[in-house]
C-alpha cells in the first residue's frame, strides 16, 4: 500500500518472458492485449487507473510486466 | 478452537491469495488468513517448467516479497493441510491437530495430478516426497514424476540427465510442458499417449498435425495410441511396457494425465455433491462457504455447463469474485478467459470453453499454416483454440463476449478462412 498516490509513467512487457497466461488482459483490457503469438503488449498506458495497472502487473505469473515512475525508477517488480 | 478469522482461505495458490488481497483492499479491519498445504510461500505454479529447465530457481517463482503478507495484515500459514470442515460450527481442522474458526470460508485447495495406476508405478519412487531421490548422487534412479508442486519441479530438475531417455505419458497441457522442458534439459524424450495426438478434443486436425510435426522436428519421439500397462525397474532403468506389447527402457517417467480436485478432506462435511465441490455462479457453495480455483465446479457463463477451469486467469478471477461476494457482493464471472502454451516455437491458444463436449465444431485452416477450431453451442460461439498465429483472436473474443447468435447458414461458411470472423460481428 503506497503512501503516495501511485504514478506510472511507463509500462513494458518483456515479450520473451510472457507466456500468454493473460491475467493482465482480463484485469486491464484497456492497457494490455494479446498479440497473434499469445504475447501481451501495451495498447494504452492510460487505459486504466494506476492501481489497476499495478494489479495487472502483480497478476502476471512470470513477472513479465515492468512498471516505472516518472523518474524512470522501477516500481514493479519490487526490488 | 485455536483462533478465529473473519475470512479463512484454504489454499495458497493464485485463487487463494487473490481472494485475500481483494478482501484486504476492501476491508482494512477484518482478520484474514491464508492456509496452504505446501511448505512454500505462494509461488507461480504455471512457471514450474522454468524450474525444471533450470531457467529459474524456486525462490524466483515467489509471487510476492516475504514482507508483503505481514505488511497487509494477512496471516499466511504454510505447510498445513486441512483435514475436515465443520460447517455448522464454522471450524476447520488441520493435519497438525489445530482448529481454526471462521466467519466466512473460501475453499481454494486446488487439484493434484491423476496418478498413473499400473503395476509397478508404486514400486518406483512417486513424487510424493517419501522416497529417496533427494541428492544428486541418486539423481538418475528411475522414478515416476508429476509436475504440480514446487517439490515436483525441483525433484524432476535433479532427476533429468542430459542424453538419458525419458518417457512422457499424456496428451494435455502438462504433458506437453514436461516434454518440452525435459528436451530443453537435454533428455532424450519419447511421448506416449492413449489417444492419437495432443489436445485431441480441443484443437483442429491441422493444428494437431502441426504440434506433432513440431515435436518430431525437435527430435522427440511420439508414440500415439498406446497405454502404459506396467513399469519395472531394471539396472537403474524403468522399463515401460505398452499396450501394443512394445517396451521402452527409460531413466524417468513423467506423467501428465490430468487433475483430480483436492476435495477428500470434505467427504464428511456434507459439502460435496456427487464427489464434487459445486458452486453457483457467485462461487457460493453453502452459507458462508465459497470455492474458487481448480477445486471448484460451477456453471460456465458461455456454454452453461458446469466444470472446473484450471487456468491462471480463471483462478485469479474466481478468487476475486468469491472475495467480493464474501464481502456481500453479487459478482459473476462474465469474462471470456483463456490460456496459452508453446510447443517450442509453435503458439497454442485456448479461449472460452474450448473443451465443450456437446458443441458443434468448425475448423478454419489459414494459408500461413495456422489453424483454428471454433466451438458453437445454440448457434453461439462458446470456445476457440488456435495453433499458430491467432489472427482472429479479437473477433473471436468479441463474438463470445457479445454472445451474439449466428445464423445457421453462416456457420457453414465459416470453414472457409477467406470469410472473416469479424463479418459476423455485424
Amino acid at each position: 500500500m503506497p503512501a503516495k498516490p501511485l504514478k506510472i509513467s511507463k509500462v513494458v512487457v518483456d515479450r520473451d518472458l510472457c507466456i500468454g497466461a493473460g491475467p493482465c488482459v482480463v484485469l486491464a483490457p484497456g492497457v494490455f492485449q494479446l498479440d497473434e503469438e499469445n504475447k501481451a503488449y501495451v495498447v494504452d498506458l492510460h487505459g486504466a487507473d494506476a492501481e489497476t495497472v499495478l494489479q495487472a502487473a502483480e497478476s502476471c505469473p512470470v513477472k513479465a510486466i515492468y512498471l516505472y515512475d516518472e523518474d524512470g525508477k522501477q516500481i514493479y517488480p519490487y526490488a | 478452537m485455536d483462533s478465529r478469522f473473519d475470512f479463512l482461505i484454504l489454499g495458497g495458490g493464485i485463487a487463494g491469495i487473490t481472494a485475500a488481497e481483494t478482501i484486504r483492499s476492501r476491508d482494512a479491519a477484518a482478520s484474514v488468513a491464508v492456509v496452504g498445504a505446501e511448505p512454500w510461500r505462494p509461488y507461480s505454479r504455471v512457471a514450474l517448467a522454468d524450474v525444471v529447465t533450470g531457467d529459474k530457481s524456486g525462490p524466483e517463482l515467489e509471487l510476492r516479497p516475504p514482507g508483503h503478507w505481514p505488511a497487509r495484515g494477512i496471516e499466511l500459514v504454510t505447510g498445513r493441510r486441512a483435514v475436515a470442515v465443520d460447517a455448522d460450527a464454522h471450524e476447520v481442522a488441520f493435519d497438525d491437530g489445530s482448529r481454526l474458526g471462521y466467519g466466512k470460508l473460501l475453499i481454494a485447495t486446488g487439484a493434484r495430478p491423476r496418478r498413473l495406476d499400473v503395476p509397478g508405478a508404486d514400486l518406483l519412487l512417486s513424487a510424493d516426497g517419501q522416497g529417496a531421490v533427494a541428492g544428486a548422487a541418486e539423481a538418475s534412479s528411475p522414478a515416476v514424476h508429476y509436475l504440480r508442486e514446487m517439490d515436483d519441479a525441483l525433484r524432476l530438475k535433479d532427476a533429468l540427465v542430459g542424453g538419458e531417455p525419458v518417457l512422457v505419458y499424456g496428451s494435455g497441457f502438462v504433458a506437453l510442458e514436461m516434454a518440452v522442458a525435459a528436451h530443453e534439459r537435454g533428455a532424450n524424450v519419447t511421448v506416449a499417449m492413449r489417444g492419437p495426438d495432443f489436445f485431441h478434443r480441443e484443437v483442429s486436425t491441422a493444428g494437431r498435425e502441426a504440434i506433432a510435426l513440431e515435436l518430431v522436428t525437435h527430435g522427440l519421439e511420439v508414440k500415439p495410441g498406446v497405454m502404459v500397462v506396467s513399469l519395472k525397474t531394471e539396472d537403474g532403468y524403468a522399463s515401460a511396457e505398452f499396450s501394443d506389447g512394445s517396451e521402452l527402457a527409460v531413466r524417468q517417467v513423467l506423467v501428465g494425465l490430468g487433475l483430480e480436485a483436492n476435495v477428500d478432506f470434505l467427504e464428511e462435511s456434507g459439502l460435496l455433491v456427487g464427489g464434487q465441490l459445486k458452486a453457483d455462479e457467485e462461487m457460493r457453495v453453502a452459507p458462508d462457504i465459497y470455492a474458487a480455483g481448480d477445486v471448484a465446479v460451477f456453471p460456465d457463463v458461455l456454454s452453461g455447463r458446469a466444470h472446473a477451469r484450471a487456468t491462471w486467469q480463471d483462478a485469479l478471477l474466481q478468487g476475486r469474485a468469491a472475495a467480493l461476494n464474501m464481502l456481500g457482493g453479487h459478482e459473476r464471472l462474465t469474462s471470456v478467459t483463456g490460456h496459452a502454451v508453446a510447443c517450442f516455437d509453435l503458439p497454442i491458444a485456448f479461449l472460452g470453453d474450448s473443451a465443450c463436449p456437446d458443441a458443434m465444431n468448425v475448423e478454419r485452416d489459414y494459408s500461413d499454416g495456422s489453424s483454428v477450431r471454433l466451438f458453437f453451442k445454440d448457434n453461439r460461439l462458446v470456445g476457440a483454440t488456435c495453433v499458430g498465429k491467432f489472427v482472429e483472436r479479437t473477433a473471436a473474443t468479441k463474438l463470445m463476449t457479445d454472445r451474439r447468435p449466428i445464423p445457421a447458414d453462416r456457420l457453414a461458411e465459416l470453414a472457409d478462412p477467406a470469410m472473416p470472423l469479424a463479418s459476423l460481428l455485424g
